[in-house]
């Protein structure tokens, strides 16, 4: 349960950081910056590799969320919910906080570690 | 049999599972169509990418190779413009070539190109019969061509060029037919070098300007000819967009899991209830986690 929880911590912040810079940096680089700038060549580079690379942690995101739901069986809402907001820029952290909230009120741990 | 819950036992068939399956089917079908779309996207890419090499700006050949190089592979089908004087003996008739599910010839004449001792044959177009043909062109020409590297005789089929079948190759005597572009065997044609490629006349194209204005191209009367080998898309083209795809099919796989393990659960609780030490047994992590390492 524990090594669950923290495998969802890292794999949740590095997906909604990727997100950010894919969305928040990325995006607005490629499609507002003038044609054959740097600004737009980053742009590029930016959506084509933190795309995919998001793209694919996206699927270890949902697999490792998926193994911790079960653990600490989370209500199928709140799974969806939690999945849903992975891919919503900076919900993600808001969802990350209230998952590791919910996931510690439901099974407190045992002893101080 | 006791059982814990008073709900009777749950079938995978259930109405009350209706709603889950319904979920299911429209999830896996969305990820696998919004996979497919992906996957078409990048094809889209790589035909964009080849329909804008194949109508790049046209380059003088002499740029791309000379007389007596080897095929450039990296501008299999570029376009290039080919200045010189045709040398209108050499013309040779191309057999095996169809249009509109008719049987012809190609037609390739051979233009001595300015500025090297080589000559290199154009396709000027498609002919049904070399009778009908019109005649070979003389004089200087300028003319855009996709570049194309030089055939591999059939050795089956070798070029018909000997005197006693269908004369030499000389017009006096009858059309030259050929099997092939095979410069090997097309260096008899001409008493000049031959590059080691062939250019298919594309002074045709609509909305490509660098091909307006073509001089003397001899395409008069012949059928426009469609480049046989295109350049090539880069690997990494549309990458993104097939990666996109996968992922897409990934999640479908990933959506028919969660279902699945959904409907196993729910059908299990309430059928297994009385089993203490199954999922539906009370909350602890230490009972938990013995549940979870037989899982």
């Amino acid at each position: 349960m524990k090594a669950a929880l923290n495998a969802y911590k890292v794999i949740a912040t590095i997906v909604g950081c990727l997100l950010i810079v894919l969305v928040v940096i990325g995006v607005p680089l490629e499609f507002l910056s003038a044609d054959g700038s740097g600004a737009k060549s980053a742009g590029n580079f930016l959506t084509e590799y933190v795309g995919i690379a998001h793209g694919w942690l996206y699927m270890v995101y949902l697999v490792t969320t998926f193994v911790l739901s079960r653990r600490a069986r989370w209500d199928v809402p709140f799974t969806l919910v939690t999945l849903i907001c992975g891919t919503i820029p900076f919900a993600s952290f808001w969802a990350e906080l209230r998952a590791i909230r919910h996931t510690q009120a439901k099974h407190p741990e045992p002893v101080s570690a | 049999m006791s059982t814990s819950s008073p709900a009777p036992a749950l079938r995978p068939w259930s109405r009350r599972l209706w709603g889950a399956h319904a979920a299911m089917v429209v999830v896996v079908a969305a990820a696998i169509a919004l996979g497919l779309w992906q996957y078409g996207v990048s094809q889209q890419h790589k035909v964009d990418q080849i329909a804008k090499l194949a109508h790049a700006t046209p380059r003088p050949l002499t740029d791309v190779m000379g007389g007596n190089d080897a095929f450039p592979g990296d501008h299999l089908g570029r376009p290039v413009v080919v200045t010189g004087r045709w040398l209108g003996q050499g013309t040779v008739y191309v057999s095996g070539h169809t249009h509109d599910g008719q049987h012809g010839y190609w037609v390739a004449t051979p233009l001595r190109v300015d500025g090297t001792a080589s000559a290199i044959y154009v396709v000027r177009g498609w002919s049904a019969d070399p009778a009908t043909a019109p005649a070979a062109p003389g004089g200087a020409a300028r003319l855009v061509g996709w570049l194309e590297p030089g055939q591999q005789a059939d050795s089956t089929d070798t070029p018909d060029l000997s005197p006693t079948s269908t004369g030499s190759a000389t017009q006096a005597h009858g059309p030259a037919v050929v099997s092939s572009l095979d410069m090997a065997a097309l260096i008899d044609e001409v008493d000049v070098d031959l590059f080691s490629a062939y250019v298919v006349g594309a002074d045709h194209q609509a909305d490509w300007p660098a091909s307006a204005s073509p001089v003397n191209d001899g395409s008069r009367g012949l059928v426009d000819v469609a480049a046989p080998a295109l350049p090539k898309a880069d690997a990494t083209t549309g990458l993104r967009n097939f990666l996109y795809a996968i992922e897409w099919w990934l999640f479908a796989v990933f959506g028919l899991y969660v279902w699945w393990r959904y409907v196993r659960d729910v059908t299990r609780v309430t059928e297994d209830a009385p089993r203490e030490d199954d999922e539906g047994a009370p909350e602890g992590d230490a009972q938990e986690d013995a549940v979870r390492s037989d899982a």
